[in-house]
């Protein structure tokens, strides 16, 4: 006997290889702790793709088994069916234990596609759906007259797609360097953030990020109580590289600032400016009841840079 | 075998050429089961190009907007044009065939959605937009839904939207942005394809189909608010399509009638939790369209010779109980949500007109910038334009279409158009307005497109330029019968009238845009939304995530807000998620008690502080909350010191120093650190 593929056959076998496809997914995200990458990536998104359109396209055929609906009214039915399918489905999956999950989402638009799609078999009496073409290129035995009316008509389109690939070019390319221009306008950011609260072994990050396109030097500076604690003269950072560093407060308890909120103010200036006050954070932190010797400090650079300073505050520093 | 006629009533009219609609045939192509010859490409391909130049001139007016060239502006309209006139000539053609106007239709709305993606084509930046990614990525995270989005509450009880796109997302691996683009795009293709359908159906002819299509395209909204991604680009999508299976239904086969039925469940159901306007709007037409049906069929003999049955009243019962049912089971939060805004403009508009207050200022944003002097006259002629045009309209569909229940629906909805226009003169009426034409055009496209194909039209504008032409000696056909046009009489008038369309699509965007800062990508402009959200408010939202983590009770200004907590995946405290309107923390010159009290009410943990925002005047009439003091009446910017007190405030942290934006940690008072 002489099996006849139809467009619905397809549909249920696509149906099934999505269902059968859900538990390998499962497998395949167990057995790796990262996500997909290569091969298995382009068959998720190809089975993601299918599972989204199929649904649609099926209930259609369901629906309307007899009808000749044509290109235009096929498409619309299938994506308007696929939309409402899906948020309704999504209603439905959010009632289950599993909810909105990607297994869930799988096995339910499999599963609706590959009964609405037996279902539409059943009622076609085997015949495969006809979509007809809007346009005539797509007749087999055209004339000569119509294949250089469909050349012209390709060449043109073609032109027009290139047109538009360029616009988005264009415009994308454009945002980007938006984007890049207000970052430079930016120049840095800083910050100075608890990593521990107050007490014996209260700990601040300082960081600085440079967003601008160049390599900039900067200088940046701690004090506490407006007494100069720490100085980086020489913060050379390339374009949006992020430099921070840890200090240790406990060793400020020894200059006599103890039990007392103190302010602890970061101030970045630009090398080429190094007395105007570029960006500035503070933090309050209660200095510590007992002294417990020499701050401790330490900084990273992002990329592949990475630098850790130990350097005891001079006593003299502090009043 | 059973054939398939779902049309069982009067074949379509045989308009010239391959224009009418059917041939006969349920949704039957219109070439037939591949025994017609199929239509020929007609001007289309040639048309691809010029749209592609259109774009392509969009794409350099926005890179010049971008860089602040002044000729950006001009560019931009004139790409505009190029996109729509000619396709508007040629739909107004009688040669194209029924496959080349749908393909026409398809590409001008296709196009007229990529102008608004060329503007912002990296991220979404629109404020409703990011509200709706903030309700994304909660589905997204949580796998559930219904989860709380404290910037737009009803968000989350309204998610069609969201979970398609995060369905797309999760299946695809694409991002919400990527997913949410393509969902929107295809929204955009069901509508437009959904509503020639449905105009197809009402007036059994491709023609008018596809000049009413085309003129539904000039409502204000569809360039820009109805190609952001929100819920209502996707609802209206889902409401056309709707609209178009219940025509088809009444011309059904019997054997079809209940497959069509479930389809308009299903539609209906999709709808009614995508968005909640466009589902009552949708609905009421349905409702309006049924008893009109009723009507003819009852009491009048106009409707003798339609189709049997009871027409669309059965659906629009069903969508009635299904709108309620939702409302009912998300706890009437949609009555809080839409309710304030009806009833402040209606308040505003008495007021109005009991001279008590003054009239908004129309085509002037609220930090002062006008439009330009030609683009507030066209907008008006645009708007007399159209309300001229529909009594016309109205009257062809009495003469011609009395016993169409759906025509005569379209021409009553349509009337809509003036009463909505009265609503831009109150501050909450723009809240309304902006929401109206996505649903009265609907009518107005039809109503319109009765009105230029109406005799009359072009008797008198032949016989107008046969006077202009030949100084008055042709005379004009005494029964008002259109007469051929020949040669330059006919090109002058197709001019004539080309001028006039493009005068209302132009008009509808500039009302619709409104000023260059909501059109066009350029720079940072303050409390403008799109132009607001920039590459320094979105690399705070992100440090904050990286540094501080998510979740934390955060509040900015506006625009800040919407970075903070879809960059950010900061927790929000805003006045309609929290019941805490802390505009005056910011705004009081000093840290005052009440201020005091407020944060620690709220639990606010951490303030942006936008020190852009004393450089001008909030160009949307807030800077932070819609009660705020002066809120759509400031005069003067946020005073610096009062922006930067909190420095001073013993034990406040600020933590974060970009220049402009700086992040106050007031952990201290809120007991939270």
């Amino acid at each position: 006997m002489r099996l006849k593929l139809s467009d619905l056959h397809l549909l249920a076998l696509g149906a099934i290889v999505t269902l059968a496809f859900t538990p390998l997914h499962a497998l395949l995200q167990q057995s790796s702790a990262t996500p997909l990458t290569g091969a298995a990536l382009v068959i998720a998104a190809l089975v993601g793709v299918f599972a989204v359109l199929a649904p649609g396209y099926a209930l259609t055929a369901a629906l309307f088994p007899h009808a000749p609906l044509g290109l235009v009214k096929r498409m619309t039915y299938t994506l308007g069916f696929d939309f409402s399918l899906i948020a309704l489905g999504g209603l439905a999956l959010n009632l289950t234990p599993w909810g909105l999950s990607y297994t869930a989402w799988l096995l339910a638009l499999g599963g609706v596609t590959l009964v609405a799609s037996v279902v539409a078999l059943l009622l076609h009496d085997g015949r495969p759906l006809t979509v007809e073409p809007l346009i005539g290129w797509a007749l087999p035995g055209a004339n000569h007259t119509q294949t250089v009316g469909n050349v012209r008509a390709g060449a043109l389109i073609i032109v027009a797609l290139l047109g538009i690939g360029g616009a988005m070019t264009l415009s994308v390319a454009g945002a980007n360097q938006a984007q890049q221009s207000e970052q430079t306008a930016i120049g840095a950011s800083l910050w100075l953030l608890p990593i521990t609260q107050t007490g014996v072994g209260a700990q601040e990050q300082v960081g600085v990020r440079n967003l601008s396109a160049n390599e900039t030097t900067y200088r940046l500076t701690l004090t506490m109580n407006g007494q100069v604690v720490q100085v980086w003269s020489a913060l050379d950072l390339r374009a949006n590289q992020t430099w921070t560093a840890t200090v240790n407060i406990a060793s400020l308890a020894a200059n006599g600032a103890t039990g007392s909120a103190e302010q602890l103010t970061a101030t970045l200036a630009l090398g080429a400016t190094p007395t105007t006050t570029y960006r500035q954070a503070t933090a309050w932190v209660a200095a510590p009841a007992a002294a417990t010797g020499a701050a401790t400090m330490s900084a990273t650079t992002t990329s592949s840079v990475s630098v850790a300073v130990k350097r005891r505050l001079a006593p003299s520093v502090r009043p | 075998m059973q054939m398939f006629f779902p049309f069982t009533q009067t074949p379509p009219q045989a308009s010239s050429q391959s224009g009418s609609a059917h041939t006969g045939g349920a949704g039957a192509s219109p070439a037939g089961a591949g025994s017609l010859t199929p239509a020929t490409w007609g001007w289309l391909p040639l048309i691809c190009c010029v749209e592609a130049l259109g774009l392509l001139t969009l794409a350099v007016a926005d890179n010049a907007n971008r860089a602040n060239a002044p000729w950006g502006d001009t560019l931009f309209w004139i790409g505009l044009a190029i996109l729509f006139l000619p396709i508007a000539i040629r739909l107004l053609s009688s040669a194209p065939s029924r496959a080349e106007r749908i393909g026409l239709v398809v590409i001008l709305g296709m196009a007229l959605y990529v102008v608004k993606f060329l503007a912002y084509p990296v991220m979404f930046t629109f404020f409703d937009e990011l509200l709706h990614v903030r309700t994304a990525q909660d589905l997204l995270a949580q796998q559930r839904l219904f989860t709380f989005n404290s910037q737009l509450p009803i968000s989350p009880f309204y998610p069609g939207l969201e979970i398609v796109t995060t369905t797309l997302s999760q299946l695809t691996g694409l991002t919400i942005f990527t997913a949410g683009i393509i969902v929107i795009g295809v929204a955009r293709l069901l509508l437009l394809l959904g509503l020639y359908l449905f105009y197809e159906g009402v007036s059994q002819s491709a023609r008018l189909a596809g000049i009413a299509t085309m003129l539904y395209m000039t409502n204000p909204h569809f360039i820009f608010f109805d190609a952001q991604f929100a819920y209502e680009s996707l609802a209206i999508g889902l409401g056309a399509f709707t609209l178009s299976l219940v025509v088809d239904r009444l011309r059904a086969a019997p054997g079809y009638r209940a497959s069509f039925t479930v389809a308009i469940w299903l539609m209906l159901g999709g709808l009614t939790i995508t968005h909640h306007l466009t589902s009552y709007a949708i609905v009421a037409l349905l409702l309006a369209w049924g008893v009109i049906f009723l009507w003819q069929r009852l009491w009048t003999r106009s409707g003798v010779n339609a189709p049997i049955g009871i027409g669309p009243i059965d659906v629009a019962i069903v969508g009635v109980l299904m709108t309620i049912g939702w409302a009912f089971a998300t706890n009437s939060l949609v009555v809080g949500y839409i309710g304030p805004y009806l009833t402040q403009t209606t308040q505003q508009l008495s007021n109005i007109f009991a001279g008590l207050s003054p009239a908004r200022a129309l085509f002037v944003d609220y930090a002062g910038q006008t439009e330009p002097l030609w683009q507030i006259i066209v907008a008006f002629a645009a708007i007399a334009l159209i309300t001229l045009g529909l009594p016309l309209g109205l009257w062809r569909i009495w003469r011609t279409q009395r016993a169409n229940a759906a025509a005569l629906t379209l021409g009553v909805g349509s009337l809509l158009y003036p009463i909505s226009q009265v609503t831009r003169l109150a501050v909450d009426g723009t809240s309304i307005a902006s929401r109206l034409p996505d649903y009265i055009f609907i009518g107005v496209g039809f109503t319109l497109a009765m009105t230029m194909r109406a005799p009359v039209v072009r008797a008198t504008a032949q016989r107008w330029l046969r006077q202009f032409t030949h100084g008055g000696r042709a005379t004009s056909d005494p029964r008002g019968a259109p007469r051929q046009m020949t040669g330059y009489t006919s090109l002058i008038g197709r001019v004539v009238l080309q001028v006039l369309l493009l005068v209302v699509f132009i008009g509808e965007v500039v009302i619709g845009a409104g000023p260059n800062w909501n059109r066009m990508p350029g720079p940072y402009q303050v409390i403008a939304d799109m132009r607001s959200m920039n590459s320094e408010s979105i690399i705070a939202a992100q440090w904050a995530r990286t540094h501080l983590g998510p979740g934390n009770a955060f509040t900015a200004d506006r625009d800040n807000r919407l970075t903070l907590a879809t960059y950010g995946d900061q927790t929000i405290i805003t006045d309609i998620g929290y019941s805490v309107d802390l505009a005056t923390v910011f705004t009081s010159p000093t840290f005052t008690a009440t201020d005091l009290a407020l944060v620690r009410a709220s639990h606010v943990r951490y303030l942006l502080v936008d020190l852009r925002l004393t450089t001008g005047l909030p160009h949307v009439g807030v800077y932070f909350e819609q009660n705020e003091p002066q809120a759509f009446a400031h005069t003067s910017p946020l005073s610096y010191a009062a922006l930067t007190k909190f420095g001073a405030l013993p034990g406040v942290n600020c933590i974060y120093d970009s220049g402009d934006i700086l992040i106050y940690d007031m952990g201290v008072y809120t007991n939270a650190s």
